[in-house]
């Protein structure tokens, strides 16, 4: 077998093989967005360059052939910039949000579209799943929240926002009349201990995730009562207390143990939880600036201080967050640190060190919406999607109708996108080449639930390829030329109609969302790289 | 469309077009002629024509929705009686083209994106170059061609169309006159000397010719290359064997120039052609357009002695003597000896070895050897092999295919055939920019003729060699002069390139071995056949033999087509052949190699012509796109300009090339319009790198060269833009006009503003309001006391404060 090397690696290949195919062969994975099974490699989106020795600029692996004795970079600086300009320029060219806004403002993270879409087909287990993946106090925060969220929503314009609060609250309300849902699966037992000093939203939203995550939980605050400000420093007309106790009673529930009228007021009372525990989570609300903190850790007057991504303090096993490493006005935003630290402090306890438990995600941002896109939008929200709303389940149908009128303003493909997940990758500059226009944000529903938005396709070819390779009529075209290229359906023909029979495969060959189904939201696997 | 005659389509038209198919065929790969045949009946493709095409061939919709928005000859709105192209391509660039247009659509009151007037007479079309170069400013209205076009003319050229449109009596007489040669008029009719009225000239010879009696042969020959002085009209007399030049020739002196030429052989004619003489004088012809200078031209003279001495003709050999299509002619000087010698003694092999000595590199820009090209074809053995003459000149500034097709047809005709003879190619095919179609009617003839000579076709000369010739015409795409796209487009699809290898000498036109050449490296080859390759590698430089044919445009003073050695300085060429900048500015830079070339600025004019020496400058060959800058040219602007084009010509498949250069083209519009923010020409520098790097074929790979060069050689012109200054006064938003104290209240410029932006103050000093200005440069040609300025930075924040 003959073979080649690719960043000093020695790689067999078959002749005939491309150097894609023959570095897939070894385990190194190229990224590419356009080459695909069954089609001729269409080489547009030069994401898949290597570098060949001896040959001026890049070289497209996924169709230049392997050669005997050829000497590659691919894990290059050069390679990784140049794949990392064209990832940026097809962003340049991709106009689409990833997120809603309502998600990216939402200090909590909850995603707002997929949630309102759970409600409208009444799936109840799914739209709880989703709110309780990223809100420990749906309920509370559905009285006591000041919705940001609904600040951004893209319907603002037209008729005023989604009622975000009202639909995550109702979920809660929901939920607990049908008195399931909340009891989250049993996780196995992890045998370590994780103390958290403080019972207010972020103590609450800590524990919460670290007993879903198979952690013992103590949690000791002075008060006699769990809730913190949210049950000594709110109008009880605006947050009752049976929702603030009832929210309370599922993190117990789990297995905390709260240790009530506990102060730990000094150096040694920490040494005692440190010793006692794996990790311990301060908790504890914004501390008065003339009280400095009596404890060993670094702090400034605004509070603890932590490492940015990890919620770690200066001392090993101690994390921060809420109210204790800065003024916290907002629960939402205690609550979604709290998660956070929960996910960190997990990384601590399995690799026994600090790190990133998660990094940011790659975002895509349109911008404002003009007029006509506007028009556009509001009218595929959900009350126009072919979800039967009728049957909302266990909501009730104002609950439903609120949720309806999301317009669904995320990406079908977010999950699956190829260039989303390469752009997290290759750490792109998203805004780098955002000069001049930006295409039109169109979208178009289909009968057969087909999503077409042209604004987003990248024109890499994969779905005019397949529907060649399958002799589909009418077919596909690229029209056009240049930066004004295209992918039509010829005569203005409806799109499903044009890719007939192959349509579910180029859905599925599509490697951003430009062509997506409409079930698919949370689930389909589209092509595309394993995020890092 | 508002005012545009729309076009009753019903089953006379569906029809016209099964007719059309029936003639061209119904094949997939006959998409583009059936498209071309729609749209010249119809002027644009109405939809549901295309429909029936889809329904009665075997043309997919897919297929045909995607060749019909590839190429820019097609029209898919309906278009007015008459089309207007006004030439954008780079010497017309450079010379105003721009506010040609502006002045064009101000003067037909053209709607906001609208390209035809409201009465639907006129549709107005940006082209990338009608290679009349030595004309520019240059428009053409349906098939006539105006030249040296002026915003203020722009009135003039369009009533004057309309006024030869009301006017079609006379037919053209095409009979040649006289048995007996007393001598021969030759007049050029290549596209420039057409463009410059020759048309007229020829008639009006061969009217006076007839009346008068005189025994002497009218003849159309081509280019003589002297395009800045057409049209040309030569006189050789068959007794004493010189001849006269006369350029700048106007109808009206036609008749003068043969009556003092010939002598009339009968007394009627003499007393006939004294009388006329004497009424000649008395009444002047009067005309609309500005008359311009005519010249004797004294070969002696020391410009044209420059101009033509210092040039070596290979590829253009007998310029300016031939009659373009007449065979026995070119027969009579050595035509097709090279192709009998081959034929008759020498084994391909052989021919291939000789063009490999002679060192001949392929002349349409990359510079490939051609003896290595076509022994590779030869070695594919393939079943069938295809030889391509590449015609599809697409650099805006390029002119040199046009001429060669245009003038010596049968040059590269014979070129083809020895080529075709040395691979084993048993096809052929002339692919030939539609925009050229002088050169598609000369190529036709020629090709007609060589068959009924039995030149082409089955057992040429009586030798086992069989090989026919056809015609496809390019339909508009500058990336079609790259190979794979080229083979694209004949296979009936979009152009796009595709990855080498498989190079098309193994795998080209439908999957088979491919020779493809372009139209100057075949007009090469009859030469080193008849004159050996020792003598070409003479000519020269050591990695470069032999000539290179330029046009040779812009700012100088004597621009035309030549052909000089390689290894001749650019200076040389700009100020000996071309005898300097017109117009007395400074020599500033050399634009060379078109939209995949650099600048060379005056102060490295030393460079030679040569492959290598070319491309360490920054530059390129190129097809051979030679413009000359003077100082009033921005850099900035230049850059801007082949950006523009290269951009809107990419085939858009690779990101780099696709979105990369609109994203240059960005930074280059902002910094030209002032918006330039620190930091721009970094990161314009760093893209260029990139797209060049990352793109798949020669129009992306080459497309940042203009950028690179002007940045490498002018960067603080870049940076004098950043700051809101253009030093070359070129950039509409860096600029103000303003009115000096020279001003003596002519009002001449307040007459002459398009704009209203110059109030009526007789005897007054005139003020320029900045904001009604457009820039169209109109006040500034007609001010008598040179008292208008133009400024740009700080100048321009102190007289135009906004």
């Amino acid at each position: 077998m003959p073979t080649l090397t690719i960043d000093n690696a020695v790689v067999p290949f078959e002749p005939g093989e491309t150097l894609l195919q023959a570095a897939s062969r070894v385990g190194i994975a190229i990224p590419t967005l356009c080459s695909f099974q069954g089609i001729e490699p269409p080489t547009s989106c030069y994401v898949c360059v290597v570098k060949i020795q001896g040959r001026n600029g890049m070289a497209p692996s996924c169709a230049t052939l392997a050669e005997e004795g050829m000497i590659l970079e691919s894990g290059s600086e050069e390679v990784r910039l140049y794949r990392q300009r064209a990832l940026e320029l097809l962003m340049s060219e991709h106009a689409g949000d990833c997120e809603g806004p309502c998600r990216r403002i939402c200090p909590a993270d909850l995603d707002i579209p997929v949630m309102a879409r759970h409600i409208v087909e009444g799936d109840w287990e799914a739209a709880v799943r989703t709110v309780r993946e990223r809100l420990a106090l749906p309920g509370v925060l559905g009285h006591v929240c000041p919705a940001p969220c609904q600040k951004g929503c893209v319907r603002m314009p037209v008729d005023g926002a989604v009622s975000i609060r009202e639909l995550h609250k109702g979920v809660a309300e929901a939920a607990s009349v049908s008195g399931a849902a909340t009891a989250p699966c049993a996780v196995p037992v992890s045998g370590k201990r994780v103390t958290i000093i403080g019972a207010g939203p972020a103590g609450l939203s800590s524990a919460y995730y670290l007993s879903l995550l198979g952690h013992a939980c103590t949690i000791v605050d002075e008060r006699e009562e769990p809730g913190g400000m949210l049950r000594y420093g709110i109008d009880r007309a605006v947050l009752p207390l049976p929702v603030l106790d009832r929210e309370i009673e599922v993190i117990r529930s789990l297995g905390v143990d709260f240790r009530m009228g506990c102060k730990v007021g000094d150096q040694n009372a920490l040494d005692e939880l440190t010793r006692r525990s794996d990790a311990v989570v301060f908790a504890t609300g914004t501390q008065a600036p003339d009280r400095p903190w009596p404890f060993t850790v670094k702090a400034s007057s605004k509070g603890i201080a932590v490492e940015a991504n990890t919620f770690a303090s200066s001392r090993s096993g101690v994390f921060a967050c809420g109210g204790a490493i800065a003024v916290c006005r907002m629960a939402v935003r205690a609550v979604g640190q709290g998660r956070l630290t929960a996910e960190s402090v997990h990384h601590f306890l399995t690799h026994s060190a600090v790190g990133e438990a998660w990094s940011p995600r790659f975002d895509s941002r349109l911008g404002k919406l003009v007029d006509e896109e506007l028009r556009q939008m509001s009218s595929t929200d959900l009350a126009a999607s072919h979800v039967d709303a009728s049957n909302s389940g266990p909501f009730p149908a104002s609950l439903a109708a609120a949720a309806a009128r999301c317009l669904q303003c995320d990406c079908g493909k977010k999950l699956g996108c190829a260039l989303r997940a390469y752009a997290r990758e290759y750490e792109i500059n998203r805004d780098q080449y955002r000069t001049g226009e930006r295409k039109a944000v169109t979208r178009k529903r289909y009968a057969s639930g087909l999503m077409h938005e042209p604004g987003k396709c990248i024109d890499c070819g994969r779905c005019v390829g397949i529907i060649a390779a399958e002799h589909i009529q009418p077919g596909l075209a690229f029209v056009n030329r240049g930066f004004d290229v295209a992918v039509k359906a010829p005569f203005g023909a409806d799109m499903d109609t044009a890719m007939g029979s192959s349509l579910d495969r180029c859905v599925a060959a599509c490697p951003v969302g430009a062509l997506w189904k409409e079930k698919g939201t949370n689930g389909d696997a589209p092509q595309g790289p394993k995020s890092a | 469309m508002s005012g545009a005659p729309t076009i009753s389509l019903g089953t006379a038209s569906t029809g016209w077009v099964d007719e059309l198919v029936k003639r061209v065929g119904a094949t997939p790969d006959k998409v583009i002629p059936i498209l071309q045949g729609i749209q010249e009946r119809f002027h644009y493709l109405p939809e549901d024509l295309l429909l029936h095409v889809c329904r009665t061939t075997d043309i997919s919709p897919a297929a045909l929705t995607g060749v019909a928005s590839f190429y820019s000859q097609f029209r898919h709105r309906p278009a007015g009686l008459h089309s207007v192209k006004v030439c954008v391509g780079t010497a017309c660039h450079v010379k105003g083209a721009g506010a040609v247009y502006d002045a064009l659509v101000r003067h037909l009151e053209c709607k906001e994106n609208e390209d035809t007037d409201p009465q639907g007479v006129f549709t107005l079309e940006k082209v990338a170059c009608l290679g009349c170069c030595t004309l520019a400013p240059v428009v053409q209205i349906d098939s006539v061609i105006y030249g040296h076009v002026s915003p203020s003319t722009v009135p003039d050229i369009l009533k004057n169309f309309l006024a030869q449109m009301n006017d079609q009596a006379s037919s053209p007489d095409t009979a040649q006159t006289g048995v007996q040669d007393s001598g021969e008029i030759r007049i050029g009719l290549g596209s420039c000397c057409v463009a410059g009225g020759s048309a007229g000239v020829y008639q009006t010879a061969l009217d006076t010719v007839k009346s008068l009696g005189i025994q002497a042969r009218v003849k159309q020959v081509g280019c003589a290359g002297m395009c800045h002085r057409t049209p040309l009209m030569e006189i050789a007399h068959a007794r004493e064997g010189v001849s006269s030049f006369y350029a700048n020739v106007t109808p009206e002196d036609v008749a003068g120039i043969i009556r003092r030429q010939f002598r009339p052989p009968s007394l009627e004619g003499r007393l006939k052609a004294w009388l006329q003489n004497r009424v000649g004088e008395l009444f002047a012809p009067d005309t609309d357009l500005p008359s311009r200078p005519r010249h004797d031209l004294d070969l002696r003279d020391k410009p044209v002695a420059d101009f033509l001495g210092k040039q070596i003709r290979i590829a253009t050999e007998h310029f300016g003597q031939l009659n373009p299509v007449d065979l026995e002619e070119y027969l009579r000087h050595d035509g097709f000896e090279a192709l009998k010698a081959c034929l008759g003694s020498l084994p391909p092999q052989e021919v291939i070895a000789r063009v490999t000595a002679a060192g001949l590199r392929g002349r349409g820009g990359a510079g490939f050897s051609t003896g290595l090209k076509w022994q590779r074809v030869r070695e594919s053995n393939g079943a069938r092999v295809y030889i391509i003459c590449n015609g599809d000149e697409g650099d805006p500034g390029a002119f040199m295919d046009r001429m060669l097709l245009e003038s010596f047809p049968y040059r590269v005709i014979e070129g083809m055939l020895i080529a075709a003879f040395a691979v084993g190619a048993s096809e052929g095919i002339f692919y030939i920019r539609a925009e050229y179609p002088l050169a598609l009617v000369r190529v036709r003839e020629a090709l007609a003729r060589c068959r009924a000579q039995g030149l082409l076709g089955q057992n040429i000369l009586g030798s086992a060699f069989s090989i026919d010739f056809d015609i496809k015409e390019g339909a508009g795409a500058f990336v079609c002069g790259e190979e794979t796209a080229l083979i694209r487009s004949i296979e009936g699809a979009r152009g796009m390139p595709r990855l080498r290898p498989p190079y098309p000498a193994q795998r080209g036109l439908w999957g088979m071995p491919t020779l493809i050449n372009n139209c100057e490296t075949f007009a090469s080859v009859p030469w080193i056949m008849r004159n050996g390759p020792v003598r070409f590698r003479a000519i020269g430089t050591q990695k470069s033999a032999g000539t290179k044919v330029f046009s040779l445009t812009g700012k100088i003073r004597h621009g035309g087509l030549i052909e000089v050695p390689m290894g001749m300085t650019l200076r040389e060429i700009v100020e000996e052949v071309g005898g300097g900048i017109a117009g007395g500015g400074a020599f500033k830079a050399v634009q060379i190699g078109g939209p995949s070339g650099g600048c060379i600025p005056a102060d490295r004019a030393e460079l030679p012509v040569d492959y290598g020496e070319l491309a360490g400058a920054g530059a390129m060959m190129g097809s051979g796109g030679l413009v000359v800058l003077d100082e009033r040219d921005c850099m900035v602007d230049i850059a801007r300009y082949f950006l523009t084009f290269t951009q809107s010509q990419s085939c858009g498949r690779c990101t780099f090339c696709r979105v990369g250069t609109r994203r240059m083209l960005d930074i280059l519009d902002r910094i030209c319009a002032g918006k330039g923010v620190a930091g721009d020409i970094e990161r314009l520098e760093e893209l260029a790198h990139n797209v060049a790097g990352g793109s798949l074929c020669g129009l992306g790979r080459t497309a940042p060269n203009p950028v690179l060069s002007t940045i490498r050689y002018f960067r603080r012109e870049y940076e004098a833009h950043l700051h809101g200054s253009c030093p070359a006064g070129k950039c509409q938003s860096l600029i103000a006009y303003t009115i000096t104290d020279e001003c003596i209240g002519c009002t001449l410029c307040a007459q002459t503003c398009p704009t209203g932006a110059i109030p009526f103050t007789p005897h007054e000093r005139h003020v320029i309001g900045d904001a009604a200005c457009v820039r169209c440069d109109m006040c500034r040609g007609v001010c008598p006391a040179k008292a208008i300025k133009i400024v740009t930075g700080t100048e321009r924040e102190r007289l135009c404060p906004h």
